[in-house]
């Protein structure tokens, strides 16, 4: 039975060519999405911990006075660290001139530091000889930085030894300043007074960063200026990645879906077309139960092979994926992780299974002799009201005919719109998203960056710095300064702002900003985590005081995934009475030159401030969008290959109808405008389905993704309506277009051989 | 009477890779308006070949078939099928109803075809089913019904638009006996009217129904017999 089984199955696979090959090409558009998805979601996260323990990453990088850093690094919390080493903020500038960018310049021997140890991706750690520097990867990549290039560090001479790779924050140019290492006898140059120094440390107990930040920041007061902890660099490393993770996600299940409904739709309509033939294998013999394994069999040999191929292209597909963490972490390439591969290739045989065990089933209950004497059941012939009604609009019996036979089997119809609805479900989502990330593009304040130009003052006083922005096209502008502040264990970021608070153009989604000492507004991520609402007191320590603010609104900030409370300067100065304004934050008037007016301010200062240009939308929104693009054409190439499919198996199982269609004097033309019909109206009832789901599934989706990561909901934007509509017509176009391609044999098919086929 | 259609010297080869093996070798026939010419002969003698050549259904290799005085051999499918929407009416031995239609969409599916209004079509379909005995099947699927019941269906789908031409190929080769007597008679009647019919057939007795029979071997006409001419008054 087995060798019959076996024949069976090859003879069938082979002689039905066309549907075995557009199985294979679904399932592999499946398992290509899910490992080019599941490499991605893997990525980032894991790359970044296992960059972090070969580095033996700083659980805490402390920025201050040497002394009080030798003093920090003696603490009974502290296991192991580095430094303190000199740091100071330089101009580099590239040998052509092309850039220059403010960067940390970090004094390093010919020794690699034990904690937070560089990792070297090209070239060679400092040797101890003067002119030569090493540079952090992810700023070497942006400027396109090889070894043995050279560079200038506020004018003077380098050459690039090596790049390599740090961790203590996020990559450039999401997160700056870049680091330089620097020779410690540079160093004594560039920074003659050498007040800024930085020590790595890393803790006994890793979680408990929070406590020892507030407790050296109590102790310590204004030695200790800044701090960074490693979980707060590793969320701003990876808060895209998240964005990325949840989005894909989601386009995995669609794409998941969708493969699943064709399957279903193949294999019962191959099981339909077969039916006759099915009987006949009863009749010589075959079991019920051996008829389900043979369905079975035949469709899980094609996808398995499928699986396969898919898998492997989804191999290649992934590093085109890639975002710019995992382009920082690793070097890309084609990766071919065997649990990935393994995994998706389960997936997609588990749901090829699933989708088949019906129709598998009810092969095995076929009634022979009945399927013998004549064929598949009868199909639905109620009158379908759409004919009906077609003949009534006197549209033609053309179109009659076709809205007629595309639902003349009624699970079959349901199961080719439910498809491509899913496909535009898609599509609508994609579309959605495209003009969210268009509008936080357009609106940096969504993130939590209302500005044009920030100022970081330096050795400038506050009134020079405030008159030389009133020279220029500047319509507002704020301060910032940030401490460390706790809700018992839970730290966060407190920002303290000055200037015109109220013009500042957060984008406050509930409530207000702050309009006293005693109010305060919060990002989302810190109410969601402190489970609190508008109006609620917020009870912090923050600069060895005790503060109450009321919390009057929340706003979207991506910043530590939105987990910062903002306040009036005032406040702080309660509890840090000698609190500097820090930043300033400008915003231009419309149609001023964020780079001009940059370039003004750097000739007023002469490079006593830094100042720098709102660097919009992270690079890795590029990727983002390519990644959306990818998958969302591919759900749209199952959709579509579905609708081909399912067209041209009713058209195979009507080519006597079509025989006899001729016969009564329908024209080739008039045929495929019946089968385009058919198409089209499938098409279309997939979009009256698919566009109003996508619009909601869009905004769970993208609220989801807001909550995540600290925008809150209701950031996203809704995707044009006339994109909608244009996407919707031109699906059903498509769906016609290519209804009557597939009809281009039927309806050039001879009368008489397929009337005597029967 | 000039010839309502005629086949002029036409051979047909299914297979291009054979073209000598042939299922019409040479035929001429020609068929007077208001005939009606019964074609017999063994299996593969090209008895149905004919019949779809002569409804426009084929074309021949060689040879040529004129319709109205109007070559159909040389138009395009289109043409042909534009032509057979008007002209020609087809009657099947296995009905080739469309069984995802009903018996009412089957019928007017032809006139709607041929640019009838859907009421017009409707009356029209409701007369033919009527005259035929099977009008209370309007909307019943075809294969609801019995193989005489759908043979009378098939034949007013194929008179639907007055067709100058009714091709039946064995309208009688699936059903009993009482179901052949019934649809002898129905085609015996439209043909007392004028409907010019030529049938293939098996049946000595259908074949015993024409006023002139044809008998073909070999893709070739071996015999034609002209008979009740006189007792037609033709």
């Amino acid at each position: 039975m087995r060798r019959a089984l076996w024949r069976a199955v090859r003879g069938d696979v082979a002689h039905r060519k066309g549907s075995s090959l557009l199985l294979l090409l679904v399932v592999a558009v499946a398992a290509a999405g899910i490992t080019a998805g599941l490499g991605q979601q893997r990525d980032a996260a894991e790359r970044w911990d296992a960059a972090f323990a070969e580095a033996n990453g700083a659980h805490v990088a402390v920025f201050g006075s040497p002394d009080a850093l030798r003093a920090v690094a003696a603490e009974p919390a502290v296991a192991e660290s580095s430094g303190p080493g000199r740091i100071t903020l330089v101009s580099l500038g590239q040998q052509d001139g092309r850039r220059t960018d403010d960067v940390d310049a970090r004094a390093a021997g010919p020794v690699r530091p034990a904690v937070g140890r560089p990792k070297l991706f090209g070239g060679r750690w400092l040797s101890g000889r003067d002119g030569e520097v090493v540079v952090e990867r992810s700023l070497a990549l942006d400027l396109g930085v090889e070894p043995g290039d050279r560079v200038t560090l506020d004018g003077q001479p380098f050459t690039v030894a090596g790049v390599a790779l740090d961790l203590l924050d996020c990559f450039y140019p999401e997160c700056d300043s870049a680091t330089v290492w620097v020779p410690d006898q540079a160093m004594a140059a560039l920074d003659p007074a050498g007040q800024g120094s930085l020590l790595l440390v890393r803790l006994h107990d890793p979680s408990a960063v929070g406590a020892f930040e507030r407790d050296i920041q109590a102790r310590y007061g204004t030695g200790v200026s800044h701090v960074l902890d490693w979980q707060d660099t590793r969320g701003d490393a990876l808060v895209v990645n998240q964005f990325f993770a949840a989005f894909l996600a989601s386009f995995g299940v669609f794409l998941l879906l969708a493969a699943g409904l064709v399957v279903l739709s193949s294999v019962s309509g191959r099981v339909l077309a077969r039916y006759r033939e099915l009987g006949m294998l009863k009749a010589v013999g075959f079991t019920p139960r051996s008829l389900t394994l043979l369905v079975l069999g035949e469709n899980l040999t094609v996808a398995l092979a499928g699986a396969v191929l898919g898998a492997v292209a989804g191999g290649f597909l992934a590093p085109l994926l890639q975002l710019r963490v995992a382009e920082v972490l690793e070097r890309g390439g084609a990766t071919f992780p065997a649990g990935v591969l393994l995994t998706a290739v389960a997936v997609v045989l588990v749901i090829v299974a699933a989708a088949t065990l019906l129709p598998a089933w009810r092969a095995g209950r076929v009634p022979a002799s009945r399927a013998i004497a004549r064929g598949a059941g009868p199909v639905s012939t109620r009158p379908s009201r759409l004919a009906r009604l077609a003949v009534r609009l006197h549209l033609g019996p053309p179109v009659a005919v076709g809205l007629k036979d595309a639902t003349a089997r009624r699970l079959r119809a349901g199961l080719a719109v439910a498809t491509l609805a899913v496909t535009v479900v898609a599509v609508v989502v994609t579309l959605r998203f495209d003009r969210t990330v268009d509008a936080l593009a357009a609106n940096p304040a969504l993130v939590g960056d209302p500005y044009d130009v920030a100022v970081d003052p330096g050795t400038v006083p506050p009134a020079e710095v405030e008159a030389a922005l009133a020279a220029q096209p500047v319509a507002s502008w704020f301060t910032a300064t940030s401490r460390r502040g706790a809700v018992g264990d839970a730290t966060f970021q407190v920002r303290a702002l000055g200037g015109d608070m109220a013009a500042a153009g957060f984008a406050v989604q509930q409530g207000r900003m702050p309009a006293n000492d005693g109010e305060a507004v919060a990002g989302y991520g810190l109410l969601h985590r402190l489970g609190l609402s508008v109006g609620d007191r917020l009870p912090l320590e923050v600069s060895g005081g005790r503060l109450d603010p009321r919390i009057v609104g929340w706003y979207s900030e991506s910043e530590d995934s939105g987990e910062i409370v903002q306040l009036p300067l005032g406040a702080l100065r309660r509890v840090e009475p000698g609190a500097g304004a820090g930043g300033y934050f400008a915003r231009l008037r419309p149609g001023a030159d964020p780079a001009a007016v940059k370039a003004a301010l750097d000739r007023v200062w002469g490079g006593r401030a830094a100042v720098e240009v709102s660097g919009g939308l992270p690079d890795a929104f590029g990727a983002f969008r390519l990644a959306f693009y990818v998958i969302t054409g591919l759900v749209l190439v199952v959709g579509l290959l579905n609708l081909v499919a399912s067209t041209l198996l009713g058209i195979r199982e009507r080519m006597r109808d079509i025989g006899i269609l001729k016969t009564v004097g329908f024209t080739p033309r008039q045929l495929a405008g019946s089968v385009a019909t058919g198409a089209g109206a499938t098409a279309l009832a997939a979009v009256l389905v698919g566009v109003p789901v996508g619009l909601l599934a869009g905004r769970v989706m993208v609220d989801g993704v807001g909550t995540g990561s600290g925008l809150g909901p209701g950031w996203g934007s809704s995707p044009a309506g006339l994109a909608v509509v244009a996407a919707g017509v031109a699906l059903v176009a498509l769906g016609a277009g290519l209804g009557a391609l597939a009809s281009w044999r039927a309806a050039r098919a001879r009368v008489v051989e397929v009337l005597r086929a029967e | 009477m000039g010839a309502l259609v005629e086949c002029v010297a036409v051979t047909k080869a299914y297979d291009p890779t054979r073209p000598t093996v042939l299922a019409l070798a040479g035929v001429d026939l020609s068929v007077q308006a208001g005939e009606m010419v019964a074609v017999m002969g063994p299996s593969g003698c090209g008895k149905s070949t004919l019949l779809h050549l002569l409804g426009g259904l084929d074309i021949p290799t060689t040879g040529r078939v004129v319709m109205g005085g109007q070559r159909i051999d040389t138009l395009s499918e289109a043409r042909r099928a534009v032509l057979r929407r008007r002209e020609v009416g087809y009657v099947f031995q296995f009905f080739n109803l469309i069984a995802n239609l009903s018996v009412a969409d089957n019928v007017e599916l032809p006139m709607l075809l041929a640019g009838c209004r859907p009421d017009e079509a409707s009356r029209r379909r409701g007369e033919l089913l009527e005259r035929l005995g099977v009008d209370r099947f309007a909307d019943r699927p075809p294969g609801d019904l019995s193989g005489g019941q759908q043979q009378r269906v098939a034949l007013a789908r194929a008179l639907a638009n007055r067709p100058a031409l009714l091709l039946a190929d064995e309208p009688t080769g699936n059903l009993d006996s009482a179901a052949t007597t019934e649809v002898l008679g129905l085609l015996s009647d439209y043909h007392v009217a004028g409907q010019t019919i030529v049938l293939v057939t098996h049946d000595p007795r259908v074949g015993a129904a024409g006023d002139r029979l044809v008998t073909m071997e070999d893709g070739l006409v071996r015999a034609d017999e002209h008979r009740n001419i006189l007792a037609r008054g033709a």
